[in-house]
């Protein structure tokens, strides 16, 4: 704790020594001791706009005259480079084939066109053709969106029995099990199924708030609702 | 073995009562307090979990019927997380407040350090 | 050089009018685009489409720009093959089949409208880099042969005989050759069905009896479908029936009764020395051992006249050792660019400014393009530099989009 101690540097205008362990979570970011990045390390802003927008605003100044953290391999400015896509592309990686699993889920996302527009082209109705979202990376955040729980279950140990108590849940944790109930729900399937075609129809099915991941989340808001008498005993 | 042992009776004969007391460790109390007593099981948003349970079971568990009470839900543990923060950030400097109740261990040690029991 | 002249020719303003100003118009359109979400409207839709589906009637005014093929003229002509695998997903996903009218397949069609048909067969070798649009030039083609009343040759690619055969069978006519009579009568079904309706109205004759077997002959003055009927009933005779199927078209074509487009895809599998046809023996069978590639040797050579010869080369066909290049004279090789010389190269390229413009205009209106950023100005930058104007790679950056 030593060096964490010592210099805990301000990445505002100067640098601020602490002799105890004050942490600056709002400004900075998070000091991992086991780093090879010193504190004074910033992250990269890679995305175009937001680098204008720092511009603009004049908070380019914090981070111009600092050393910089090196770049992410999936940190793209890419005008079609989006964040959520990223994450869940980490999350399908496996033994580190990041290629592998971009390409997997590009590949769903082809299909997931392909589905949508089979469906738009089918319906003769023009209200029902605006309705059909055909936007993969739209469908994706709207299965996301209808996948992630309001409330999680944690089991707490009281007196030689261990309760399922229902306990509110960060919005990160949230994204993460929905992200990870979907990946899990693709995998399920037949060997003779590709892993694209079937992620594909998991998030399509999601975004129409049906399927398998919806009904995950929904049997926890019931099992949360089901046990809600041990949120009330005081227990967090 | 133990350094205060005694050799000359076999281990295998029962204790003569009463057994003598040896004091081993300082019948003193520590100059600092630990901070497992500072632990509060504070449970938040239960009022709100409880509005949120009740419209779910209401709408079948729709959560677009829902969205303003788990909204509410969500901005309340969102308060409660960040007074949280900066409850813990405050605690960690260990600043003595005058006429505060409730002390954490760290104030209390401060005060422990500034005038030592005898 | 007769055909850059012609095209020189029609873009002065003198000339041409009212085309050289739908032409500027075009231009002034991508123009505008700058910032813009695109919106579709009559100008912007003459941009990247054109009503023209007759290939007869396709000239530089149509240059760069989507024509549509018509859903039974597909199913004539692609039916058993032509049109690339991923090429036919697109087409399912757009509900149509279109194709791009592009300099290539306009200096080929040029050629055919104004070559001198007493002349021996002119061959024209298609070449260029993978990806570049050859198969769909030589659909394009297809297309123009069969408006046009062109008897049609097609092999739709060579290399699926050569290293994805079906099965593999030891000739009984020919000492030590080979041959593939399940392919074989899965190109005399799809001869059949190219060509069915125009055998119907020309009436081609068999010159000669040819006798398979003590008892099964196909005599002399029968209808050339019936060889085509005993091919396809017969498998066992098949690979026999398509060489006598072949040289019985060269025979009509050169006394004027029909004109005869031969079309081939992947030319060069046929001269490059090892294919993976393994007899049961597990000896590699080359190329020139095996029944199939004499008859289409033969069609491809200039000693009959009334027709024309257009070939692909395409190093995706042959095996890992040539693919060095893809000019003509590396992947043919001695034997078959002696073979086919003299002979007239036609480059494919790549996509230009306004194909890719147009290309993309094409994908933003068929919902291909969904990103809302591929349609800003940066999102097509992007998508451009991408590609690298390549026009397979472009469609697969634009997949997941």
């Amino acid at each position: 704790m030593a060096p964490l101690n010592m210099v805990f540097g301000s990445v505002l205008r100067k640098n601020i020594i602490f002799n105890n362990a004050e942490v600056l979570y709002k400004r900075v970011n998070l000091v991992n001791a086991y780093s090879m990045y010193g504190p004074q390390f910033v992250e990269p802003v890679y995305k175009k706009d937001k680098q204008e927008s720092m511009y603009e605003s004049g908070e380019i100044e914090n981070i111009l005259h600092v050393p910089v953290k090196a770049a992410r391999v999936d940190a793209t400015c890419s005008v079609f480079h989006d964040e959520l896509v990223r994450k869940f592309t980490n999350l399908v990686m496996r033994d580190g084939r990041k290629i592998l699993a971009r390409e997997l889920i590009e590949e769903a996302f082809e299909k997931i066109k392909r589905i949508q527009l089979q469906r738009y082209h089918s319906t003769e109705d023009p209200e029902k053709k605006t309705s059909v979202l055909t936007d993969p990376l739209k469908i994706f955040h709207a299965a996301l969106a209808n996948s992630k729980p309001v409330l999680q279950l944690t089991p707490i140990k009281r007196g030689g029995v261990t309760y399922q108590v229902p306990v509110p849940i960060t919005d990160k944790r949230s994204q993460f099990l929905a992200m990870k109930w979907i990946i899990l729900a693709a995998k399920d399937k037949d060997p003779k199924v590709h892993f694209p075609e079937k992620l594909a129809w998991e998030l399509v099915d999601a975004a129409g708030n049906q399927g398998k991941v919806v009904k995950k989340k929904q049997d926890l808001h019931r099992q949360c609702e089901a046990n809600r008498a041990y949120a009330h005993y005081r227990w967090s | 073995m133990r350094l205060n042992c005694n050799l000359k009776i076999p281990a295998r004969v029962p204790q003569k009562e009463p057994v003598p007391f040896k004091e081993i460790l300082p019948l003193r109390l520590k100059e600092t307090v630990s901070g497992k007593g500072d632990k509060t099981s504070d449970v938040a948003c239960l009022h709100e979990m409880s509005i949120m349970f009740a419209c779910f079971k209401n709408n079948e568990f729709n959560q677009e019927l829902c969205s303003k009470e788990i909204s509410s839900f969500q901005n309340c543990y969102k308060d409660f997380q960040n007074k949280k923060n900066i409850k813990k950030r405050q605690e960690q400097k260990g600043i003595l407040i005058p006429g505060e109740k409730n002390l954490t261990h760290k104030q209390l040690n401060t005060l422990l350090r500034r005038f030592p029991p005898q | 050089m007769v055909y850059n002249f012609f095209k020189n020719l029609t873009s002065e303003a003198t000339l041409r009018g009212i085309s050289s100003v739908l032409h500027k118009q075009r231009l002034f359109c991508t123009a505008a685009q700058a910032s813009q979400i695109l919106a579709t409207n009559e100008k912007h839709i003459t941009s990247f489409r054109t009503a023209e589906s007759n290939p007869l009637k396709h000239n530089f005014d149509h240059a760069y720009r989507f024509y549509t093929i018509p859903v039974e003229v597909k199913n004539q002509l692609f039916q058993h093959g032509g049109l690339p695998k991923y090429f036919n997903e697109q087409a399912k996903a757009f509900m149509e089949t279109c194709v791009m009218v592009r300099d290539p397949a306009l200096e080929i069609l040029h050629y055919l409208k104004t070559a001198d048909y007493s002349r021996p067969a002119i061959r024209y070798v298609i070449y260029g880099e993978s990806g570049c649009g050859k198969s769909i030039t030589l659909a394009h083609i297809l297309h123009y042969g069969l408006t046009a009343g062109f008897l049609l040759i097609h092999v739709p690619w060579v290399p699926n005989w050569m290293r994805v055969c079906k099965e593999v069978s030891n000739s009984a006519t020919r000492e030590g050759y080979v041959d593939l009579n399940l392919d074989a009568a899965e190109w005399l079904i799809h001869f059949k069905n190219q060509n069915a309706a125009l055998l119907n109205n020309i009436d081609l004759r068999v010159s000669k009896e040819y006798a398979w077997s003590k008892r099964e002959k196909t005599e002399e003055g029968v209808p050339l479908l019936e060889l085509v009927e005993h091919g396809i009933n017969r498998v066992k005779y098949a690979s026999e029936c398509v060489v006598a199927l072949v040289k019985e078209i060269k025979l009509h074509s050169t006394q004027g009764r029909c004109k005869t487009l031969v079309v081939i895809d992947g030319f060069n599998a046929f001269f490059h020395p090892r294919t993976r046809v393994v007899t049961a023996e597990k000896i590699q069978v080359p190329p020139s051992k095996i029944t199939l590639t004499e008859a289409f040797i033969e069609i491809t050579k200039y000693d009959w006249c009334n027709g024309a010869v257009i070939l692909t080369v395409d190093k995706t066909g042959v095996a890992d050792d040539r693919r060095e290049s893809f000019l003509p004279i590396y992947q043919l090789g001695k034997e078959g660019f002696e073979h086919l010389d003299p002979f007239v190269p036609i480059s494919v390229r790549e996509y230009s400014e306004k194909e890719l413009e147009s290309c993309l205009d094409y994908y933003v209106d068929r919902r291909w393009l969904q990103n809302e950023k591929s349609f800003t100005e940066e999102g097509r930058k992007e998508l451009k530099y991408l590609c690298g104007m390549n026009p397979r790679r472009l469609m697969h950056v634009c997949a997941p989009l």
